[in-house]
């Protein structure tokens, strides 16, 4: 028996309808249908077995003007590990100045990445 | 500033559309452009923005909000643009060869005279007041970006348990970033059977953290007395009224409203740009000016976009055509009209005045699946492309070459 997962392509506002039929008893999906372009079908290949985000937040700085500095990683990392992420991420204090694309943490919750700032703040006296 | 001094260009707004609105002027041969933000910085809404989904289309990388609006204020960093932040404009009227604008800086009122002004004041949401929400007058009840400045800029938390009314994009992203920061978001409601933000929004935003989406679902009162305690919401029946039977009670003690956004068109009424109903924004020409002549807009000010890349896009043609305009080079014609046939809820820009290259934005009127969207003129297609799907949440843009002025209409149907 087969089965069909329907999602949206989330990697550009076109938003494509993509369907991947999966074998009852395997992960992998047999067949995708429906991705505009290449590189859809590879995320929906992808996206079937093991879901794969970039994390955006942000993160705490001190001697600053501002309270926060925006952050991303530097790659996707697997949707089941960001909470374990945004508690380190959470945990963690910078002090100013940061630099946009400053790395400031690596491996986060032991998940192969690096935190990069995603704007930059000057150090306030 | 010296009160003598006549700009070429003047940009009010330093957002996405501003930003790139100075800097194609300058690069189109304006030497004196003069840009103007009533907040502290550079770049709107986009510092505000943390996600990432800019860039894609102009860049061809995927970037942050805070990302992009870097790149243009290093841009506009080594310009020649005398950028004004803390200024307001406060007034504008049209002196026949010149605009002049009324601001307000550090506390005192100047006069700014330009040849041509490019409108890039931007949008701002709808309240509670604007959708009518019954009930009692609680604190917590928020724009969605009212509550993307709170955290991603300040650093203040806005509650625990949260409800997302309206499914636009800013309420979309906000139910991933309150979820991230341990809030827990317990639906999204929406009054249409459709979403109103992108369908990769409602995958990465809501299913990824299996956040439910109400559609068809309308707020039938909010309830609390100092601080909010819950919305009783409810579906529509089939005559679009809440059906009160199947309500449900959602305990909450914060509402994020993302119902909606409204072109910021104050200033372009005072000098007496026309505006059109659909968009809320003003009337435009293929290089988008304004019914005032020397005025352009540009923007979510013209009409809100889903993709700030876009907005960028539209505000260099508006730049490079205000440019042109000061230079005194100016060509008038007889003005042919655009219209939005069937499926189509508006088209930009509404009128064109002169033959060659010219770019239509416009949105479908609801989704529609497997369809035809083409431009006609004179009985002659134009433009065709087949769609598998269409939203109204995405802008389509198409770039043509008019080569005869005769009416254009653009149409979407069924195939």
């Amino acid at each position: 028996m087969s089965r069909d997962k329907r999602m949206t392509c989330i990697l550009c506002p076109r938003g494509c309808t993509i369907t991947a039929t999966m074998d009852d008893d395997a992960h992998d999906a047999i067949t995708i249908d429906g991705a505009g372009c290449a590189k859809g079908n590879l995320w929906a290949e992808k996206e079937v077995s093991c879901p794969m985000r970039t994390l955006c937040t942000s993160i705490r700085v001190t001697g600053s003007s501002v309270p926060l500095v925006s952050v991303k990683t530097d790659c996707e990392v697997p949707l089941e590990s960001i909470p374990e992420i945004m508690k380190e991420i959470r945990s963690c204090c910078i002090d100013a100045p940061v630099s946009l694309g400053q790395v400031l943490m690596h491996n986060p919750a032991g998940i192969p990445c690096k935190i990069v700032a995603t704007r930059s703040t000057e150090l306030v006296l | 500033m010296d009160k003598n001094m006549i700009w070429d260009t003047a940009v009010i707004g330093a957002g996405p559309a501003g930003l790139s609105a100075a800097l194609a002027a300058e690069h189109s041969g304006a030497q004196k452009v003069l840009l103007l933000e009533r907040d502290s910085y550079l770049g709107g809404i986009l510092p505000q923005c943390i996600h990432n989904g800019f860039g894609l289309h102009r860049f061809n990388e995927e970037l942050t909000g805070s990302e992009y609006a870097h790149r243009d204020a290093e841009l506009l960093a080594n310009s020649s643009v005398t950028r004004l932040l803390r200024t307001f404009v406060t007034d504008i009227v049209n002196e026949g060869t010149e605009v002049i604008l009324q601001v307000v800086r550090k506390g005192s009122i100047e006069l700014v005279r330009a040849h041509s002004v490019v409108l890039a004041m931007g949008c701002r949401e709808r309240t509670a007041g604007a959708i009518s929400l019954a009930g009692t007058r609680p604190s917590g009840i928020f724009t969605a970006g009212t509550v993307q400045r709170f955290m991603n800029m300040q650093n203040i938390s806005v509650g625990n348990r949260v409800l997302i009314v309206g499914s636009g994009d800013i309420g979309l992203i906000m139910a991933r970033r309150l979820t991230l920061e341990g809030a827990q978001v317990l639906g999204v409601t929406e009054i249409m059977p459709f979403p109103g933000g992108l369908n990769r929004n409602i995958h990465q935003c809501l299913e990824d953290f299996n956040i439910p989406l109400y559609l068809s679902t309308g707020v039938a009162h909010v309830y609390g007395n100092h601080r909010l305690e819950g919305a009783v919401i409810a579906p529509l029946d089939d005559k679009g009224n809440l059906d009160i039977k199947h309500a449900r009670d959602i305990h909450c003690d914060t509402i994020l409203l993302s119902v909606g956004l409204i072109p910021e068109n104050e200033l372009s009424r005072r000098i007496g740009v026309e505006l059109d109903p659909r968009t809320q924004g003003p009337l435009v020409n293929e290089a988008y000016m304004t019914s005032v002549p020397g005025v352009f807009a540009c923007g979510n000010v013209l009409h809100v976009h889903d993709v700030a890349d876009f907005v960028s896009e539209e505000a260099q043609a508006a730049g490079e055509a205000a440019a042109r305009w000061a230079a005194k080079s100016r060509e008038t014609g007889s003005s042919v009209h655009v219209k939005a046939g069937d499926g189509i809820r508006y088209v930009l820009p509404q009128r064109i005045d002169h033959q060659g290259p010219c770019t239509l934005s416009f949105r479908v009127s609801s989704p529609i699946e497997s369809c035809r969207t083409t431009v006609g003129q004179e009985g002659k297609t134009l433009w065709k492309q087949n769609y598998i799907k269409l939203m109204p949440s995405e802008m389509i843009r198409i770039p043509l070459h008019i080569k005869k002025m005769s009416p254009l209409e653009v149409r979407c149907e069924p195939r």
